[in-house]
């Protein structure tokens, strides 16, 4: 068992066809740039994850709406909206918002860090559970923009003025940013790192 | 036999980069890294009409969600319809903009382009002619798909059909089933169509001067 990087080979990210890093610096077939590992893999993947560490506070804290029913005007931060789905009779749906927006981001944020710590040591542990985590972490990534659709649609439906009236808060575009953010981050990440610890 | 291409082909796992050879897969079946388990390639099937029709068929579905209401909310007397793009609008009035944003390109843009793109790869191929920008096409193709979130955008229709519900009646429109055709067909074509197949093919019209 060789890896590409050891025969001098690399497989283009692009396309996929295998070509020798020798003689190319893109890839003879779509002209993508070649390289063996993705540049600075950790550096830029420390800086996006960090980033959305910092953002996820105010996601959490601020409302990402604000209810006007009736002169009643009620804000709602993204746990509390679960909530008032749960009391709200909607067990399940809570169950699903909860998930994608409370246990995906989290789960997000930690996976990466465990990954990202364990390329750093250069640990040679647990590397098949590692590679797993990696392709959870970019299957799920999308979904936790569930609720930011959410606000956009209860915004642009819930317009009666007086009566009753819904409007997006900072909190949704806080939220959103960290959900591009650890997407952006799970895609800087190369996990051909995870094995290069195994083949030294 | 092109010296490029070192027979028979190489596979370099995108996940862990271990080198392997790749073996004809059969009708159904997939070829799955030893060493990490990533899904290398998958069987497709070698026509080109299957995708080419299942891109057309999204474009068409996709026109029409954008121009129709996904979802309308009725109170009282009052009406209010919703299109993604309208949306998009109210966020932007609402002094959110960059949410505005970040909806409009992950529902709107991303699938457009996807579509366009994905048309401008394979109608050339159907006719036999060399599709010009074929490997730009194809690299832009591989950046966008994970920006296009329309499967998540159903979920959140879901979600917020059922909020509403508590405080009024809320109806889905004609735009929710044209994004939820649009979506599956798109689903069904990025199973169907497979990288390896493409480049076979666009290699094979090259070669033929029309």
């Amino acid at each position: 068992m060789t890896t590409a990087l050891r025969a001098g080979l690399c497989g283009c990210h692009a396309c996929g066809l295998v070509s020798t890093l020798a003689e190319h610096s893109h890839c003879p077939r779509c002209g993508a740039r070649l390289h063996a590992r993705k540049p600075d893999s950790l550096v830029r993947c420390w800086a996006l994850l960090l980033a959305a560490c910092v953002l996820y506070v105010p996601a959490n804290l601020l409302p990402i709406m604000e209810t006007t029913s009736f002169g009643a005007s009620e804000r709602n931060t993204i746990l509390s909206g679960v909530v008032a789905l749960w009391t709200g009779g909607s067990q399940d749906l809570a169950l699903i918002v909860f998930i994608a927006s409370v246990v995906v981001p989290i789960g997000k944020l930690l996976s990466l860090v465990v990954l990202l710590l364990g390329v750093q040591f250069r640990s040679g542990r647990n590397l098949l559970q590692r590679a797993r985590l990696y392709r959870l972490v970019e299957l799920v990534g999308k979904w936790s923009m569930l609720d930011v659709y959410v606000v956009a649609l209860l915004a642009a439906l819930v317009r009666f003025d007086a009566l009753m009236d819904v409007r997006a808060g900072t909190g949704a575009l806080a939220f959103g940013a960290v959900v591009v953010l650890t997407m952006l981050a799970a895609q800087a990440f190369d996990p051909r790192l995870i094995w290069d610890a195994s083949n030294e | 036999m092109d010296k490029r291409h070192p027979t028979p082909p190489l596979i370099a796992c995108h996940e862990c980069d271990l080198l392997q050879q790749a073996v004809p897969l059969p009708r159904g079946g997939r070829l799955v890294c030893v060493r990490c388990g990533a899904s290398l390639q998958r069987w497709a099937h070698a026509g080109i009409d299957r995708p080419l029709a299942l891109t057309v068929a999204a474009g068409i579905l996709f026109v029409l969600a954008n121009c129709f209401p996904v979802m309308s909310l009725q109170f009282q007397a009052l009406q209010v319809d919703a299109s993604m793009l309208g949306a998009v609008r109210v966020l932007h009035e609402q002094g959110e903009s960059l949410v505005g944003l970040l909806v409009l390109l992950t529902v709107v843009v991303a699938p457009a382009l996807l579509i366009l793109a994905l048309l401008w790869l394979l109608l050339p191929l159907r006719l036999g002619w060399p599709a010009p920008g074929f490997a730009r096409l194809f690299r832009v193709l591989m950046f966008l798909a994970p920006w296009s979130m329309l499967e998540v955008l159903m979920l959140g229709i879901l979600v917020s059909l059922v909020k509403l519900g508590h405080m009024a009646s809320a109806t889905a429109g004609i735009g929710l089933w044209a994004y939820g055709g649009s979506m599956l067909l798109l689903t069904v074509l990025s199973a169907s169509l497979q990288g390896p197949v493409l480049w076979a093919m666009h290699a094979s019209v090259q070669q033929e001067p029309a």
